[in-house]
């Protein structure tokens, strides 16, 4: 992998994209970077605070570690052990408990915040009103208002934001936008999210004091679930794809497994309709990981499997040979073609498996409840340093952020009331 | 009935052109190239085409209970049975083409002897319990020749029918060239070009052993298995005879092929050995 900064050349002939028009560029911040911006930041550094150094901070730190524009100069977590786990990779970074403390070190330029969901808010709104710029996991915050508070404070303060989604940065998703943009599934008339898992999402706890603190992805208080730390991600597919936001949400979310004490739906279906009629779908069970992680964007011309970079056409394409022979006669040109052959066995296999929109696609099965490899998020923090350096933010990413985080908290709040919502119109942004 | 297949067609106003295509029909996928400024005659030419390739895969289909073949299979062997007129003209062929190439074409694929045929009442009996007839070796040569008149009928003077690409047949000429010049590939070395036949009005048959494939092609005297990597094909203007003999000469010795091709003078044959 390389990990230099990719550029934005790199990145075109990485996912083979040779001429955008603006309607595809629109859909790829990565494409509205500065083109320069390799030379802009050449020997500059991006000096960052690390808040929050469980499980996910460190995944973070190990790609900052590869990143040359990245000095991890401040390490923060209020829990011991995990402030020393980070300490061992990076031992010249100060160490903090205080947050507050590790954002008014002069050293640090910006902050990555990898904290519990409910103090992603807080945090976020310290830092940027302390000048700092800002990275923050997904979801954006625990609840609406917070998200809209967090928006407003990043709008009035200049500084940078970036939110955890990765899929902004994951070439198989690029390259499959670009499709739906040439209209190569036809007309989009589905999106179906889902993310199955087998597990109980717990992690093991010290003594027991520290659960909250620990599992906070389970109670309410923390986490918003399912919603926030799964359907986050796939929800952003909504306002990607269709560029609109719902105007009704609802859905149903039981515990119906898990039965351990949690607070946090183990089991939940949402339905998202919007203006047109269109509708996209989130499930999340953890009881059966069958059928894994996916987006599945259904056209009336064909099927994108966004998580397997895999394209399913409705109509099957001619035989190559015979493609050949037809781009002769529409070229009005005259040759020989090559298809003949005792073929014996039906040629219609291809047509159920799946292409493959990209060579070597990495996929991952959502598994893992830290973060995958090659998912994009090495790509988002090294763009984070640059924008920390430059001080430009990446348009889309925080509204896309937005909506993704509003989407999947008013999916809890359909479930949590049984009723179906409307989407709160105080809540729109200048964005799409 | 038989169940529609998966197909579909565009015409292409700009350059005349017609693709009409169907998968899983006769067990693999059929395309149609037709070359012709009136679509109306274009797209009943490739309507009547499906229609009639469907109708067909039905009265060949062995395994198929609603056709005449499985019926035949099933009760010959205990008393005779009618035959269609339409079945039972081919059956006469294939007696005509076993006797032709020396016992290698064999519908039975093991003794066509078995087979009795009694032209008064136009019945058909088997003289041993295990006898069936498989009309594999023919079905798109067959097919072929029906949608040759289903074209000619048209008054189409110019396309091109891909029957999974080894039965293909070439109706008058490329719109830009004088032939429909067609590549054999070489299925063991895919991309490479093994030879170039020329059709206009006329079809070529290929037959042999592929890599996914390798043994599926049984010589009736010897009930063993083609092993060689051996490809023939077969030009000539009959469709059934260019399958008959693809078919035929991928097992028979060398000097028996030199014997039966003096039977058909029209047509030509090329034998490539990858070994």
């Amino acid at each position: 992998m390389n990990t230099d900064l990719l550029t934005r050349r790199d990145f075109i002939k990485n996912v083979g994209i040779l001429s955008g028009g603006g309607l595809v560029l629109s859909s790829f911040p990565f494409f509205q970077s500065n083109a320069n911006e390799k030379n802009l930041i050449e020997g500059q550094k991006a000096r960052l605070a690390i808040i929050g150094t469980g499980s996910r901070g460190l995944y973070h730190i190990n790609h900052l570690l590869k990143i040359k524009h990245a000095e991890i100069v401040a390490l923060c977590d209020i829990y011991q052990p995990h402030l020393d786990n980070a300490a061992a990779l990076c031992p010249k970074a100060k160490q903090y408990k205080n947050y507050h403390e590790a954002i008014a070190d002069k050293n640090v330029d910006g902050i990555l915040i990898a904290a519990p969901l409910h103090e992603h808010a807080p945090i976020t709104i310290a830092g940027l009103k302390a000048g700092k710029h800002v990275f923050c996991e997904k979801a954006m915050a625990r609840t609406i208002e917070q998200c809209k508070e967090m928006y407003d404070v990043y709008k009035e303060s200049g500084k940078v934001l970036y939110i955890g989604l990765q899929r902004l940065f994951d070439p198989k998703y690029l390259k499959a936008m670009e499709l739906i943009h040439q209209g190569e599934i036809g007309e989009v008339v589905d999106i179906r999210n889902f993310w199955y898992r087998n597990n109980d999402w717990r992690r093991p706890v010290p003594e027991p004091s520290l659960e909250k603190q620990i599992n906070w992805r389970l109670y309410r208080e923390s986490s918003g679930g399912l919603m926030t730390e799964l359907g986050a991600h796939q929800l952003q597919m909504g306002t990607w794809l269709y560029k609109s936001l719902p105007d009704y949400i609802t859905g149903f979310g039981d515990i119906i497994f898990w039965k351990d004490g949690r607070e946090v739906f183990d089991s939940v279906s949402v339905i998202y309709h919007y203006p047109n009629g269109l509708r996209m779908t989130f499930e999340s069970i953890i009881s059966n990981k069958h059928y894994g992680m996916d987006e599945q964007i259904l056209g009336n011309k064909g099927t994108l499997e966004l998580s397997q970079g895999l394209l399913y056409k409705e109509e099957p394409k001619p035989a190559p040979g015979i493609q050949q022979l037809i781009n002769q006669i529409e070229h009005n040109i005259f040759d020989n073609v090559s298809f003949a052959g005792p073929s014996w066995v039906p040629e219609t296999a291809s047509t159920t498996k799946g292409e493959p929109i990209l060579d070597h696609i990495k996929t991952h099965d959502g598994s893992n409840t830290t973060g995958a490899a090659d998912d994009g998020s090495l790509e988002l923090v090294s763009s984070f340093c640059t924008a920390v350096i430059t001080g430009k933010s990446m348009p889309m990413l925080v509204e896309e952020a937005y909506y993704s985080s509003i989407l999947a908290l008013l999916g809890n709040k359909a479930m949590e009331e049984k009723r179906v919502l409307e989407f709160p119109q105080e809540y729109v942004i200048p964005y799409l | 009935m038989q169940p529609i297949p998966d197909s579909h067609f565009t015409y292409n106003k700009a350059a005349n052109l017609l693709h009409g295509w169907a998968v899983k029909l006769m067990g693999t996928r059929l395309d149609v190239l037709i070359v012709d400024s009136r679509q109306e005659s274009a797209e009943s030419c490739w309507e009547e085409i499906l229609a009639e390739t469907c109708r067909l895969e039905s009265l060949f289909s062995k395994f198929n209970p609603e056709s005449e073949l499985y019926k035949i299979n099933k009760a010959a062997s205990r008393q005779p049975i009618k035959v269609s007129d339409e079945l039972w003209q081919l059956l006469i062929d294939c007696k005509r083409y076993h006797t032709l190439t020396k016992g290698y074409f064999d519908i039975t694929l093991k003794d066509y002897n078995t087979v009795l045929l009694d032209t008064k009442t136009q019945t058909i009996a088997f003289t041993a319990n295990e006898t069936e007839l498989d009309l594999g070796a023919l079905g798109k040569g067959y097919a072929l020749a029906k949608i040759k008149q289903i074209v000619i009928r048209h008054d189409i003077q110019c396309a091109l029918i891909n029957f999974g690409n080894s039965s293909v047949l070439g109706i008058g000429t490329h719109p830009y060239g004088d032939t429909w010049p067609i590549g054999i590939e070489n299925p063991y070395k895919p991309k490479e070009t093994l030879h170039i036949v020329n059709l206009k009005d006329s079809s070529l048959s290929t037959s042999g052993n592929t890599p996914t494939h390798p043994k599926h092609i049984i010589d009736p005297h010897t009930s063993h298995y083609l092993e060689r990597k051996k490809i023939v094909s077969v030009k000539t203007a009959n469709p059934i005879e260019a399958e008959i003999l693809s078919t035929t000469f991928v097992i028979t010795p060398d000097t028996i092929t030199k014997e039966i091709i003096k039977d058909f003078p029209s047509a030509d044959y090329t034998l490539f050995d990858l070994e």
